[in-house]
């Protein structure tokens, strides 16, 4: 088992506005791991008794799929949840396959992968919690339309470490914040400016977190921002002023593939970033007709990075703020007790 | 844990039919206080269409990074001294060619972006002194290039160079950086049977130290000639084109990779056209990654040494004939150690 590679994959629909706390990735081996990473699926659900997804989205359903993550009593609200698409850099095997024609267009091959620059070390017993949200709000889906139900998909990967090494003292938590922007009119884009708040895109703890990547896209109602070439954004920081200075197109900043910008820095307690986004969306009304001047538009982003705590600190008797029947049952096992069983 | 903050410059010329621009990083050199350190240029072509005057002409798979030329300069150190194809400098992400996962929601009146984005990730980053000029030079062909007539379309097209990294708080202790070099080798569009070989000097060393040599690119762009299916005032009545396009992406060109001593790098693998229309891709063969058309090979190159680079289009196939020329491109891509 000792260095052992572990997976844990956990497969559920969401319905607009479900949540849902995927245990089946507790940590159920009898020694460490260590966590590398989390891969993400999003597809059209497939209807009642058909196994199959549907294969024919347009969309990218991963724009609705939020997501948060608790590693032992780590608490975390739905109120924290992320998009998938703000934290998790898009991939795809042979950089995505498309369908075979124009009736059915779902790169089946997309996936998102939330891979950690340090892994996170968990001890035996501990529960890992991953929740998802289809984050669809009723009555009218954002955007235009969206998927009746999502298949969602969270895979767990990691290392098992032998047992009978020491603990370290300390351990590096994966940490991520996102800011939706609200949703804005095709029509009216091109005056819209909008701007994070300062609570969105922040550190809210008493120590620094390192920044590993950020992460933008523009979601529409099809497949999300590629075809918006000049919104463009400028991001400051609260402490050091602007650092991308000139406005710069989003799908530039961020690689329009992965949607990632990988930069490396420290994020100090309570600073918080900024960004302004200026819209263009005068490219989908002129060129294409497929979109009109009701369909909605949406800048999404996210930071993602670490932070190091004790180990001891995610051991603590939850206080389960999570509305779940089991979370009860979900307090992971302390050292102690696991050494007595 | 302290020591940098995120850093990133755009700026955007357009250029018309066989001009060329220099990006104004001016505001970078003048605003920057600090040491950077850089670790991508990312650039993205955007040929407006004429009748929405914003984006998507609907030419697909062609991809017009391949038409546009760079030369770098950081300070007084080269990072691209002749004019190289932006297609060569990393991995490509296009909407419409080379199997991106990014479909969108197609009709027949709804074009497709021909958005080329190439992103060059630096193996290693590059130190950059407060002051220093990052001079980028952007060309355009005139009409009497190789890839005519593409080049001739009277659309101007939008380049946006990106380049990121990170600022560094204090200045560092080293006396050396890493500047990254790219050399490339194009030949004109070759007709049944032509050889193209770059011989000794595009593709030499030309410092007084060693170049250590990171990947290789190959790509192949089909000649314009090929695609005049569409006229440049008329850009979204390709479709007719569809059928012969997919017969092209089994055409193929031979390439054989060299040192100066003989020795084979890359030999024979056979290239396919780079894009082609969906659905039956085409991708190089192995040897070249699919995505970027790259060959990883760090080896180093010595001071006077050079790289000999060899196309020949294959023999035995129904496309290898004078009407469907193409333009097979080929870059070193590396570094070398100069002092900051």
């Amino acid at each position: 088992m000792n260095y052992a590679p572990i997976t844990s994959v956990y497969r559920t629909q969401l319905a607009p506005g479900d949540n849902v706390a995927a245990f089946d990735l507790n940590q159920e081996n009898d020694v460490p791991i260590e966590i590398r990473g989390f891969r993400f699926t999003a597809i059209e659900g497939s209807a009642v008794g058909n196994p199959a997804p549907n294969n024919s989205a347009t969309c990218e359903p991963g724009v609705w799929l939020d997501w948060g993550l608790q590693i032992g009593s780590r608490e975390v609200r739905m109120g924290d949840l992320v998009p998938v698409v703000a934290t998790c850099p898009r991939k795809g095997y042979a950089d995505g396959v498309s369908r075979t024609g124009p009736s059915s267009v779902q790169p089946d091959g997309t996936y998102y992968e939330f891979k950690l620059k340090d892994p996170a070390f968990v001890l035996p017993g501990t529960r890992v919690y991953v929740l998802l949200r289809y984050s669809r709000t009723a009555p009218a889906a954002i955007l235009g339309s969206g998927p009746t139900t999502i298949d969602a998909t969270v895979e767990m990967y990691g290392k098992a470490i032998p047992g009978d090494l020491p603990p370290p003292l300390m351990v590096k938590m994966p940490w991520m914040t996102s800011w939706r922007a609200p949703v804005v009119l095709l029509s009216a884009a091109a005056a819209v400016e909008q701007s994070s708040p300062d609570s969105a895109l922040a550190n809210q703890y008493d120590s620094p977190v390192r920044v590993t990547s950020m992460l933008g896209c523009l979601a529409t109602k099809f497949w999300a921002g590629e075809i918006v070439p000049n919104s463009k954004v400028r991001i400051s920081s609260s402490l050091d002023g602007y650092f991308v200075r000139e406005p710069t197109p989003i799908m530039e900043l961020f690689s329009g593939k992965s949607r990632e910008w990988g930069i490396s820095c420290a994020m100090q307690s309570k600073e918080y970033w900024t960004v302004e986004v200026a819209y263009d969306a005068s490219p989908l009304l002129q060129a294409t007709t497929d979109y009109a001047a009701t369909d909605q538009i949406q800048a999404i982003f996210g930071l993602v990075g670490y932070r190091t705590v004790p180990l001891e600190t995610l051991y603590r008797d939850p206080k389960p703020e999570v509305a779940h029947p089991n979370i009860e049952r979900a307090r992971p096992l302390l050292p102690s007790e696991k050494r007595s069983l | 844990m302290i020591g940098t903050i995120p850093f990133s410059e755009s700026s955007t010329v357009t250029l018309a039919r066989a001009g060329f621009q220099d990006v104004q990083f001016d505001k970078m050199r003048l605003k920057a206080r600090r040491w950077l350190l850089i670790d991508e240029i990312k650039f993205c072509v955007n040929p407006k269409n004429q009748t929405a005057g914003v984006f998507s002409s609907d030419i697909d798979g062609f991809d017009f990074a391949s038409i546009i030329t760079a030369i770098i300069k950081v300070g007084r150190h080269y990072i691209a001294s002749d004019g190289v194809p932006l297609w060569l400098f990393g991995s490509r992400w296009n909407l419409r060619s080379e199997r991106s996962s990014q479909v969108l929601v197609q009709s027949s009146a709804n074009p497709w972006s021909s958005l080329s984005h190439i992103t060059w990730k630096f193996l290693h980053p590059m130190l950059v002194a407060p002051d220093t000029v990052l001079g980028f030079q952007l060309r355009r062909p005139s009409t009497d290039t190789n890839l005519d007539p593409i080049a001739a379309l009277p659309n101007s097209f939008d380049v946006e160079t990106t380049i990121s990294g990170s600022q560094l708080l204090s200045p560092p202790r080293e006396r050396f950086s890493t500047v990254p070099y790219v050399q490339s080798y194009v030949i004109p569009s070759t007709d049944t049977g032509k050889v193209g070989e770059s011989g000794e000097y595009p593709l030499r060393n030309p410092f007084t130290k060693s170049l250590r040599v990171e990947r290789l690119v190959a790509r192949v762009a089909a000649n314009a000639a090929t695609l005049n299916a569409f006229g440049p005032l008329d850009l979204l009545t390709y479709s007719a084109f569809g059928a012969g396009a997919n017969k092209m992406g089994k055409n193929t060109v031979l390439i054989r990779v060299t040192d100066n001593f003989k020795y084979d790098i890359a030999n024979q693998p056979s290239l396919k056209w780079p894009s082609v229309y969906k659905p039956t891709y085409q991708f190089y063969d192995a040897i070249w990654q699919s995505q970027n058309s790259s060959l990883v090979a760090p080896f180093t190159v010595n001071p006077k040494g050079w790289l000999n680079v060899r196309f020949e289009r294959a023999d035995g196939n129904t496309w290898n004939q004078a009407s469907f020329p193409c333009s097979p491109m080929f870059a070193v891509i590396g570094s070398r150690q100069e002092a900051m």
